[in-house]
C-alpha cells in the first residue's frame, strides 16, 4: 500500500501586496510524478520553494512522509531540488557538483561512499565521461543531467523539478523527458514536475494539478481531467490544441453560438435554470469537434483562418463569428487558407462555464449567469 | 508500482541540526551601515547644519572674541538685495552657459566622427582624453599666457587672419569666452568618452534596423542615437553644470576675478567673502543660496532623467 | 513583393566558409524557412540578403536585379530581429511611421498607412504605448507592422520567436502564418527549431555547416528526407533508426536471424551495389504499428514502457538490444499484442555514412 508521500495543506504566501499563493492543498503518493501546470506567474515555482524550505508560507502546512516539516529548515527535509537554471557551482567540477549534498556538514559520508554514489549516478545520467569537466565546459543537455544526478544522488525522498528543461531546445528536450521517466520509473522516485508546457508535463506526470494565479484549480488524472473540467481556464491549459472556448447566447430554449448556424437546444446541455439572453462560453474538446471540407447534415459553415503542419498530423484554426477553433486533422486534407469548412458541434460534448466567472455549470445547478 | 528505497541508501542524518542564533536581519544591517553611517554625520551632516546655523549669525572667525549677532535672515536678505551679488550671479550664468556650449557641440560632434572605425582613432582617442588628466590651476597657467595679450599664442594666430590684438582677460567680455574657452578645453574629452560609451551601448541590432529601414546617417543620429543616449548625456550635462558653477581654479589664474570684481563668479565671490574678508556669517548665508541653486537644477534633471527611464 | 535568387553565395570568415555556395530560387510570396542547428550558416545567409554582411562569392537577385553590391537600405527589404527590434524611446505608432519618416513621406500619408496595418497587425490597442511595457509577443507583432509597413520586396525575419515566452509562441506562429499568407510578401524566416519550421514553411530549407541539406515543402521533408540528419532533425518525437544486416537472404535487424525486415529491391540494390553489408531503417514512431498477428516481417519484441501523453501513448519497445519508440491510439492494448510491424511504405534506408538509399 503506498502511503503518502507529500500532504500540502492550505499554503499561503505573499509578497508584499502580491498574494503568491491561495490556499495551495495538494497531495503525493509515494511513487508517483505530480505535474504542476500553470502559465508563468500562477505560482509553481513559489509552490515548489515553500515545500522545499527555501519559503517560508504565510500558513498552511506541509508534511513529507507523514512528519510535519512546515516550520524545518530546507538542510532537514529530505527534498532535492532541480532548478530552472540548473544552479550548478561554476568553480567547482562536475564531479564535485554531484558530491556537494553528500559532504555538507548535515550528511557528511565517507569519501569512499561519496565516490560510489556519484558514479552511480553518473553512469545513470550518462555523464560518467564528464566527471573532470568544469561546468562551463559543458553543454545545456549536459548540465541538465549534472543538475539532476546532483539531485538523484542524495536518494531523498521527494524530488522537485522547476521547469528543468524549458532550457533546452526540442531535441534535447525529448531525449531528457523520456530519461526522467526512465530514471523514476526504475526507482520508485516521488517527484512533483513543475512545467508550463503541457505536452512535457504530460508525457512525464501520472496525475496533473492546474494552478493559475495562485489557485490549485484542478487535480487528477489527465482522463479525469478530460472528462470533467471544472474550470475554463483548465480548458485553456490542458490539450495541444487546448479546448475551443465559443461565446454563446441563451435564446428561448436554444443555446446560439456567435458565428455558428445551428443552435444548440438547451435541453441536450442538461443545464437547468439559465436566462433567456445570458452569455455562457461553451466549451469543447477539439477531438469532440467535427471538421469537414464539405457541407453535409448538421454541419455549419466557417472559414479556415491558418493552417499548420505538425508532421503525422496537422492543425487548423477554424474562425466564425468572434469564435474560433484550433483542431487537429489528417495530412491527407489539402487545405489552404481562407477555404470554406464545416464544423459539427455535438452539445453532448458540451461543457458549460459562466462567462463572468469561468466556473463549469453543471446539470444539477440552478445557478444563472448574467452579463 | 511504488518500490522502496533500500534503507542502506537512504542517506542518513550524521549529526543534529544545530540551533544557530543569528542576530534579526535588521541588526545586521544596522551594524554594517553604522561605519559610513559615522562618516556622514561628522563630515556632511554636522558641517551642514553648522553652515545653516552661521548663516544665522553676523560674525567673522577670524575674530573669536566679537560676540556673534544672531541676524536670523538678515544674511540672506542682505546679499539678495545687493545688486553686486546679482551681477556675479549674472556673470556665473553666462560662463556656465557658455562652456558647457562649447562642450558639448565639440564632444558630440567629435563621438560622432568617432562611431567609425578609422585608422589611428584608438591613438587620437587616448590623445584627446589627455586635457582632462591636467590639474586645473596648471590649466589655467598655461591658457594665461596662452591669451596674454601682448604675447600669446591665441593673437598671434588671431592675427594671422587679418584681425588686430583682442585684450582677452583685461576685458569680462572677452574673459568670459577666453575662460570657458580653457574650461571647454580641459572637460570636452570627459564628454566625449560619455557620448562615445553612450552611442556604443545602443544594441547592434537597433541601428541595423535603422540602416534596412532607409535612414541615412544623419537621421539616425538624430532620431535614434542622440535620443537613445538621452539617460546618459544628461547626466554628463549635469555633472558639467555643477562644475561649471563651481569653477574657481581657472579664474584665480586667469583673471584673479579682475578688473575688479567684473569676472568673480558667485564661488569665487564667495571665497572672497569667506576667506579675503572673512565675513563668516554673510558667507555661510551665500554658500547655502548657491547650493539651494544647484540643488535646484540637479532636481529639474534628475526627475526628467526618471521620466526618461521610466520609458526606456 | 520579389523572387529572389540565391546564385552560388559564399561567405567566408577566414579560413571558414560560413555559408559555402549555396544556391536557391524563392517564387513571390513564399514562405521559405532556413532551419538548422546553430553555426549551420541560416543566420549568415539572411543577413547576406539583407545586406548587412559581406559576400565573399556568388550573386544575390530580387526580381532578376543583382543587389549583391547594394546596400541595405537600397535593397527595398525589411527585418525583424531576435531580440530588441523596436526604438525603446518612440511609441508603436512613432515606431511603425519611422522608415515611413525616414524616406520622406508626407504625414498624411503616414498617417493613413499606419491606420491600414494597425488593423491588419490588431494593433490598434497599443499604438500609443511604449515598447517597454509590452509583452514579446506584442512587441514582435509591433516589429513585424513597423518592417512591412513600407510595402518591402522581401520580409526578413531572424528567429523572431525565439525570445517569445513559449506559451505564447504558439500563438504568434498562427498569427504570423494567417498574416503572411494575408499579406503575399516574399519571407525568408531563420530559425532552429523544426517545430517552427514545419508549422510556418512553405517550403524548408535545411542547412547544416553551410551547405544546403534538404529543400522541400514540410510533407517532402518529413516523409521523404534526403538523408539521415534530415530524418533525424525534423519530427518530435524523432525518428527511430534500426540497425540491420544485409545477408545473402535479405535483411535481419543486427544480431537477430530470425527478425527478417523486408525492403524495396531498389534499397538492395543499391546496398549490395555499394558492398554494405550494414544498413539502417528509419521509421517514425507513429507509423509503428502494434499486432498480436504472427508472421513474417512482424517483430517480436518487449514492453519497456508506455505512457499516455496527450491524447496518445507512447510506448518503448526493445527488439535485438535497439530501442523503438512507437506512437499508438491511448486505447491500444498492449499485453497481449507484442508484435511489430514496420510498414514499408512508411520506411526509409540509409547507409551508415547517413546517404538515403533507395529511390526517393
Amino acid at each position: 500500500m503506498s502511503q503518502i508521500m507529500l500532504a500540502v495543506q492550505g499554503l499561503n504566501k505573499r509578497f508584499g501586496s502580491k498574494l503568491a499563493l491561495d490556499g495551495i492543498d495538494v497531495t503525493v503518493m509515494e511513487g508517483e510524478v505530480l505535474g504542476l501546470l500553470g502559465p508563468t506567474g500562477a505560482g509553481k515555482t513559489t509552490t515548489l520553494r515553500c515545500i522545499s524550505g527555501l519559503h517560508k508560507p504565510d500558513a498552511g502546512k506541509i508534511c513529507l512522509a507523514g512528519q510535519d516539516v512546515t516550520h524545518e529548515s530546507p538542510m532537514v527535509r529530505d527534498i532535492a531540488v532541480v532548478f530552472e537554471g540548473f544552479n550548478l557551482l561554476p568553480t567547482l567540477s562536475v564531479y564535485d557538483n554531484i558530491a556537494f549534498p553528500l559532504r555538507s556538514p548535515h550528511y557528511r559520508e565517507d569519501e569512499s561512499e561519496v565516490e560510489l554514489r556519484v558514479k552511480r549516478a553518473a553512469v545513470d545520467l550518462r555523464i560518467d565521461h564528464l566527471l573532470s569537466r568544469r561546468t562551463d565546459q559543458i553543454s545545456g543537455g549536459e548540465g541538465q543531467r549534472v543538475a539532476v544526478a546532483r539531485a538523484l544522488v542524495r536518494r531523498p525522498k521527494l524530488f522537485l523539478l522547476d521547469e528543468p528543461l524549458s532550457a533546452l531546445d526540442l531535441k534535447l528536450r525529448e531525449a531528457l523527458q523520456s530519461e526522467l521517466r526512465d530514471m523514476y520509473r526504475r526507482r520508485g522516485q516521488t517527484l512533483v514536475y513543475a512545467s508550463h508546457d503541457f505536452l512535457s508535463t504530460a508525457a512525464i506526470a501520472s496525475r496533473i494539478a492546474v494552478i493559475d494565479v495562485g489557485r490549485l484549480l484542478q487535480t487528477g488524472t489527465l482522463a479525469e481531467i478530460y472528462a470533467d473540467p471544472v474550470h475554463r481556464r483548465v480548458g485553456e491549459l490542458i490539450g495541444s490544441p487546448s479546448m475551443a472556448l465559443l461565446e454563446a447566447k441563451v435564446r428561448d430554449h436554444t443555446v446560439t453560438i456567435d458565428g455558428y448556424s445551428i443552435p444548440l437546444q438547451l435541453s441536450a446541455l442538461r443545464i437547468a435554470g439559465l436566462a433567456n439572453g445570458a452569455s455562457v462560453t461553451i466549451g469543447f474538446w477539439p477531438e469532440d469537434i467535427g471538421f469537414s471540407m464539405q457541407s453535409a447534415p448538421e454541419f455549419a459553415a466557417a472559414t479556415l483562418w491558418a493552417t499548420d503542419f505538425r508532421g503525422k498530423d496537422q492543425a487548423v484554426e477554424v474562425r466564425f463569428g468572434m469564435n474560433r477553433v484550433r483542431k487537429v486533422v489528417s495530412t491527407d486534407l489539402r487545405l489552404a487558407q481562407g477555404d470554406p469548412c464545416f464544423l459539427h458541434l455535438d452539445p453532448a460534448k458540451a461543457f458549460v462555464f459562466a462567462t463572468s466567472s469561468g466556473l463549469r455549470l453543471r446539470a444539477d445547478t440552478d445557478r444563472c449567469e448574467g452579463q | 508500482m511504488a518500490i522502496s528505497i533500500p534503507q542502506d541508501e537512504t542517506a542518513r542524518v550524521k549529526r543534529a541540526p544545530k540551533q544557530v542564533r543569528t542576530l534579526p536581519d535588521s541588526w545586521l544591517c544596522g551594524l554594517f551601515l553604522a561605519p559610513s553611517g559615522l562618516i556622514l554625520a561628522l563630515m556632511v551632516f554636522y558641517p551642514f547644519f553648522s553652515l545653516i546655523y552661521y548663516s544665522t549669525l553676523q560674525f567673522s572667525m577670524m575674530r573669536p572674541r566679537i560676540e556673534p549677532v544672531d541676524v536670523g535672515l538678515g544674511n540672506y536678505v542682505d546679499l539678495l538685495s545687493d545688486n553686486e551679488i546679482w551681477q556675479r550671479f549674472a556673470f556665473t550664468g553666462k560662463f556656465v552657459l557658455a562652456t558647457v556650449l562649447i562642450q558639448f557641440t565639440i564632444g558630440l560632434a567629435v563621438a560622432y566622427a568617432f562611431q567609425r572605425n578609422f585608422k589611428g582613432r584608438d591613438f587620437l582617442f587616448t590623445l584627446a582624453l589627455l586635457p582632462m588628466m591636467l590639474c586645473p590651476i596648471v590649466v589655467g597657467f598655461l591658457w594665461r599666457y596662452m591669451f596674454n595679450s601682448e604675447w600669446g599664442v591665441v593673437n598671434w594666430l588671431v592675427s594671422l587672419v587679418g584681425i588686430a590684438r583682442i585684450d582677452w582677460l583685461g576685458r569680462s567680455e572677452n574673459a568670459l569666452w577666453a575662460v570657458a574657452v580653457a574650461d571647454a578645453w580641459t572637460w570636452t574629452p570627459f564628454v566625449i568618452l560619455l557620448a562615445t560609451a553612450a552611442f556604443r551601448g545602443i544594441p547592434k541590432d537597433i541601428k541595423e534596423s535603422a540602416e534596412i529601414d532607409g535612414a541615412s546617417p544623419m537621421f539616425t543620429f538624430f532620431r535614434v542615437t542622440l535620443p537613445m543616449s538621452l539617460p546618459i548625456l544628461m547626466i554628463a550635462l549635469l555633472l558639467r553644470l555643477i562644475d561649471a558653477f563651481k569653477q574657481y581654479d581657472l579664474f584665480l589664474a586667469m583673471t584673479g576675478g579682475g578688473p575688479a570684481s567684473e569676472t568673480q563668479t558667485a564661488a569665487f565671490a564667495l571665497g572672497k567673502i569667506a576667506f579675503g574678508y572673512f565675513h563668516t556669517g554673510e558667507a555661510s548665508a551665500l554658500a547655502i543660496i548657491l547650493l539651494i541653486v544647484i540643488m535646484g537644477l540637479s532636481m529639474i534633471f534628475v526627475r526628467y532623467l526618471t521620466r526618461l527611464s521610466n520609458r526606456a | 513583393m520579389a523572387k529572389v535568387e540565391l546564385d552560388r553565395l559564399t561567405v567566408q570568415f577566414g579560413d571558414v566558409s560560413a555559408v559555402d555556395g549555396i544556391s536557391l530560387v524563392l517564387d513571390q510570396g513564399e514562405f521559405i524557412v532556413l532551419l538548422g542547428p546553430s553555426g549551420c550558416g541560416k543566420t549568415t545567409a539572411l543577413r547576406s540578403i539583407a545586406g548587412l554582411q559581406h559576400v565573399t562569392s556568388g550573386e544575390i537577385r530580387f526580381d532578376g536585379k543583382a543587389v549583391t553590391a547594394l546596400s541595405p537600405a537600397k535593397r527595398n527589404v525589411a527585418m525583424v530581429f531576435q531580440f530588441v527590434s523596436l526604438y525603446p524611446h518612440l511609441t508603436v505608432r512613432q515606431n511603425v511611421a519611422f522608415p515611413l519618416r525616414a524616406k520622406g513621406v508626407s504625414s498624411h500619408e503616414i498617417a493613413k498607412k499606419i491606420d491600414w496595418i494597425a488593423k491588419v497587425f490588431t494593433i490598434d490597442d497599443i499604438l500609443d504605448r511604449y515598447p517597454v511595457g509590452l509583452p514579446p509577443g506584442s512587441r514582435q507583432k509591433a516589429a513585424l507592422a513597423r518592417a512591412v509597413v513600407r510595402d518591402p520586396d522581401v520580409l526578413l525575419l531572424d528567429e523572431p520567436l525565439s525570445a517569445v515566452d513559449e506559451q505564447y509562441r504558439e500563438e504568434m506562429r498562427w498569427e504570423l502564418r494567417h498574416l503572411q499568407k494575408k499579406l503575399g510578401i516574399t519571407t525568408v524566416h531563420v530559425t532552429h527549431d523544426q517545430r517552427e519550421a514545419m508549422s510556418l514553411a512553405d517550403r524548408v530549407v535545411l542547412m547544416k555547416a553551410g551547405r544546403i541539406v534538404q529543400v522541400g515543402s514540410p510533407t517532402a521533408l518529413f516523409n521523404d528526407p534526403a538523408d539521415r540528419f534530415a530524418a533525424f532533425f525534423i519530427g518530435s518525437p524523432g525518428m527511430n533508426f534500426i540497425d540491420l544486416t544485409l545477408a545473402a537472404d535479405g535483411l535481419h535487424v543486427a544480431a537477430d536471424q530470425t527478425l527478417r525486415v523486408s525492403a524495396p529491391n531498389s534499397v538492395l540494390e543499391s546496398a549490395r551495389a555499394g558492398g554494405l553489408n550494414q544498413i539502417v531503417l528509419g521509421i517514425r514512431p507513429h507509423m509503428v504499428e502494434l499486432t498480436s498477428e504472427e508472421g513474417p516481417d512482424l517483430l517480436p519484441a518487449t514492453l519497456l514502457d508506455a505512457a499516455p501523453v496527450g491524447r496518445d501513448l507512447q510506448a518503448q519497445f526493445t527488439l535485438a538490444g535497439q530501442t523503438i519508440r512507437a506512437v499508438l491510439p491511448l486505447e491500444a492494448e498492449l499485453r497481449d499484442r507484442r508484435r511489430l510491424r514496420l510498414p514499408p511504405a512508411h520506411c526509409v534506408f540509409f547507409a551508415p555514412d547517413g546517404t538515403r538509399l533507395g529511390e526517393r
